[in-house]
């Protein structure tokens, strides 16, 4: 810390024109007043996962380490083909409470079921929150995006009840329980609320799916009367589509059951800037789970992840996310402004942000800008 | 380039389910008769401005108007009435506006009458940029087919316990089959190259994995055209991001509802999307998806512009695509020159003064 105070002192002195962010970044007006002893070393699990998953995840750990963060991790291999989570790695996030996780990629149609979504299930992580806003410096179409996304995350559609009746006639189960309902959607109102957020609409294809969509609108109705301040409102699944695709701005946080979040969540995600870059996690009563914002089981193809060149800006907002769950704010604010200074000043971008860098090139460029 | 290559009429389907349909006789002199539902609202301007364009354009048609009746017909259990349903069986062919959905119980929805009884089970909807209508996103140009009849729309819901309410979620072979017969036959009779099928198969994997095995076995009996599946979450990115890379789009019910007013917002909205249901035996139904617009029924502000490409699309059905090229590029025209456009487009021109612009292009 000496070693840098000269030059720090110097810039303070003399603020330098060609910096214009110079003065902002050293003029204080936050602080953070910890308790004695918050200072002490979290361990956080972490599973790399499969394809872009252990470039990013490493990218992390070398911010980290740039940035003394009190946080030390406990890696585990898991792979998406394995029959099931490994019950170590349970234990581990049972111990730990908190985990950062890279994508699991699930075999297609084949006889292994999704472990993202069993880890949420086992977890019971029921809130899927994606962060979905517009970066500065990075063009997009649209314009004034500032959507999350909450989206219940353990029944629904994904209750993986499936059987085949006769040959060639299958059906699924799509189950929706008052209980989850209500849950998500109090969670909602609550992030909504603590968050100054304004409206919260419901996502829903009730004019079909009378009685299970009926009652997710039920519940939202019944908490929304809790929450007078934040304005409530209900809106199609297909139009809302529409509607982010036209008008993106009349949205502020949307609970949604779990398939149509999952839509939801990946159209919202790429009128602001595409997976690449959208920070998420998913958060139950006892844990909490930090990756890729939406699209967790997208784990790029294996051009990317050859050439290394795979984006790591997701996974360091969402690390950013995790820091201040564990009440380390200070780091996370550090973080995130100096992804969003890579992001803005354009020379480090990955291809899906219209660059060449590679994952490392981007990663250097964060921790140039930590300071 | 991408203006020329529209106004070449090459996006907008030829010849849909021709094969599939019964043989139309296009000697010059007959006359072929197709039911018409001019429908609420705004729906009898829109008809009338189809009317007078079909007119213009020499197009050999007559049309059989049925309307949606006022008491609930015993025999069809809605409000449209066995008459109009036998005219549509008929004729193979027709053209539907907006209907408004009578609130009550008793009776069957009127889009749930018709895709019953006709039988229809694959909702077509060509999403092009149009050329001078301005949007965010000025390369789509993507066919959506959706699979109508079951999927998660069985509408098979009970409530087991209070509350917990389950929901059933049917695929069968036979539909799934059927629905990507008629997109690979569509994509090869229009010169479409690629056919993507939309899934999510990774977590539902017995439902969605038979939609996509039938599409695969469809997909080896057409080796020109490239096969290849999405996941649905990739679909819904890749479209808000790179919509030109999509080409044809065959999915089941509920997936192909959402994609295809996804893809409707891209070009523009609901006032400007064709569209089409294919049923058993050839039919076509040619239908606009918007609403029936109460609020500026009967004052001549209507968009048609949906109306007539849905009628354009039958017309390409029917085998008249000489005629469909004409009042397509005319319709275009029309739009990209930008003097008449209605208000929903962001002009100030009536409903009758865009149709005799139109009329005037063609």
């Amino acid at each position: 810390m000496a070693r840098r105070s000269g030059p720090l002192l110097r810039r303070l002195l003399s603020p330098s024109p060609s910096s214009p962010l110079a003065g902002a970044i050293f003029r204080r007006t936050v602080t953070y007043m910890p308790r004695p002893g918050d200072g002490a070393p979290r361990t956080v699990t972490l599973i790399p996962g499969d394809g872009i998953g252990p470039l990013v995840t490493d990218a992390v750990r070398q911010v980290m380490e740039a940035m003394h963060a009190p946080v030390c991790f406990e890696t585990y291999e898991v792979h998406g083909d394995m029959p099931s989570v490994p019950a170590e790695v349970i234990e581990s996030i049972h111990r730990n409470k908190v985990c950062l996780k890279g994508g699991l990629a699930t075999p297609v149609g084949g006889g292994v079921s999704s472990l993202n979504v069993q880890l949420r299930k086992e977890l019971d992580l029921y809130a899927s929150l994606v962060n979905c806003f517009n970066l500065p410096g990075l063009p997009t179409r649209h314009e004034n995006v500032d959507i999350a996304v909450i989206r219940e995350n353990t029944e629904g559609e994904y209750s993986g009840l499936e059987h085949e009746v006769v040959p060639g006639v299958v059906e699924s189960l799509k189950v929706m329980t008052k209980f989850c309902s209500e849950r998500i959607a109090k969670y909602a109102f609550e992030y909504a609320y603590l968050n100054n957020r304004k409206k919260v609409s419901a996502v829903h294809k009730a004019n079909i799916m009378k009685l299970a969509d009926g009652l997710f609108l039920e519940s939202c109705r019944e908490v929304a009367t809790k929450y007078p301040g934040i304005q409530y409102n209900e809106i199609i699944v297909d139009n809302c589509c529409m509607q982010l695709v036209a008008k993106p701005e009349q949205f502020d946080v949307m609970v949604t059951p779990n398939l149509y979040g999952n839509l939801v969540s990946n159209v919202a995600a790429g009128i602001a800037g595409g997976t690449g870059v959208m920070p998420g996690g998913n958060v139950g009563q006892d844990h909490a789970v930090f990756e890729q914002g939406a699209s967790a089981g997208n784990v790029g193809n294996d051009n990317i992840v050859q050439q290394k060149k795979a984006n790591p800006v997701a996974l360091f907002l969402s690390s950013a996310m995790m820091l201040r769950h564990l009440q380390f704010p200070s780091f996370a604010d550090r973080l995130e402004s100096a992804v969003k200074r890579v992001i803005a000043e354009g020379k480090y971008r990955t291809k899906d942000l219209g660059g060449t860098s590679t994952t490392q090139e981007v990663t250097d460029a964060v921790i140039a800008k930590l300071n | 380039m991408a203006l020329r290559r529209l106004l070449q009429g090459s996006v907008l389907p030829r010849m849909t389910g021709r094969a599939a349909a019964a043989p139309f006789s296009t000697e010059a002199g007959e006359t072929i008769r197709a039911t018409l539902f001019p429908g609420d609202g705004i729906g009898p301007e829109i008809a009338e401005s189809v009317k007078q364009v079909f007119n213009v354009a020499g197009v050999p048609i007559e049309w059989e108007e049925h309307y949606v009746g006022t008491e609930v017909d015993p025999r069809t259990e809605s409000f449209l009435t066995w008459e109009s349903l036998e005219s549509v069986r008929r004729n193979k062919v027709g053209l539907k506006g907006p209907m408004a959905t009578p609130i009550g119980k008793g009776h069957r929805s009127l889009n749930l009458t018709l895709r019953k009884e006709l039988g229809l089970y694959a909702n077509v909807r060509p999403c092009n940029s149009l050329p001078g209508y301005k949007t965010r996103y000025d390369d789509v140009n993507l066919v959506t087919i959706r699979e109508n009849t079951e999927g998660e729309y069985s509408g098979l819901e009970h409530q087991v316990v209070r509350g917990v309410v389950e929901s059933l979620k049917i695929i069968t072979r036979q539909a799934s089959l059927r629905v990507a017969e008629y997109a690979f036959h569509y994509a090869k009779a229009n010169g479409r190259e690629r056919v993507s099928a939309i899934h999510k198969a990774n977590i539902m994997r017995k439902t969605d994995g038979l939609f996509l095995k039938c599409c695969r076995e469809v997909a080896e009996k057409y080796p020109e055209i490239t096969y290849e599946e999405v996941i649905i979450d990739n679909c819904c990115m890749t479209l808000v991001k790179n919509p030109g890379t999509f080409d044809v789009l065959v999915m089941p019910n509920l997936y192909g509802d959402i994609i295809s007013d996804l893809c409707a917002g891209l070009i523009g909205g609901l006032g400007l999307t064709p569209s089409c249901n294919i049923g058993e035996g050839g039919i076509c139904l040619a239908e606009a998806v918007h609403g029936s617009a109460p609020d500026i029924s009967g004052m001549n502000l209507a968009n048609p512009t949906a109306l007539m490409l849905s009628a354009v699309m039958m017309l390409r059905h029917l085998g008249f695509d000489d005629k469909a090229d004409r009042i397509h590029n005319a319709i275009l025209q029309t739009i990209s020159e930008g003097k008449y456009r209605t208000a929903d487009l962001g002009g100030k021109s009536s409903t009758s003064d865009y149709t005799k612009a139109v009329c005037d292009h063609i």
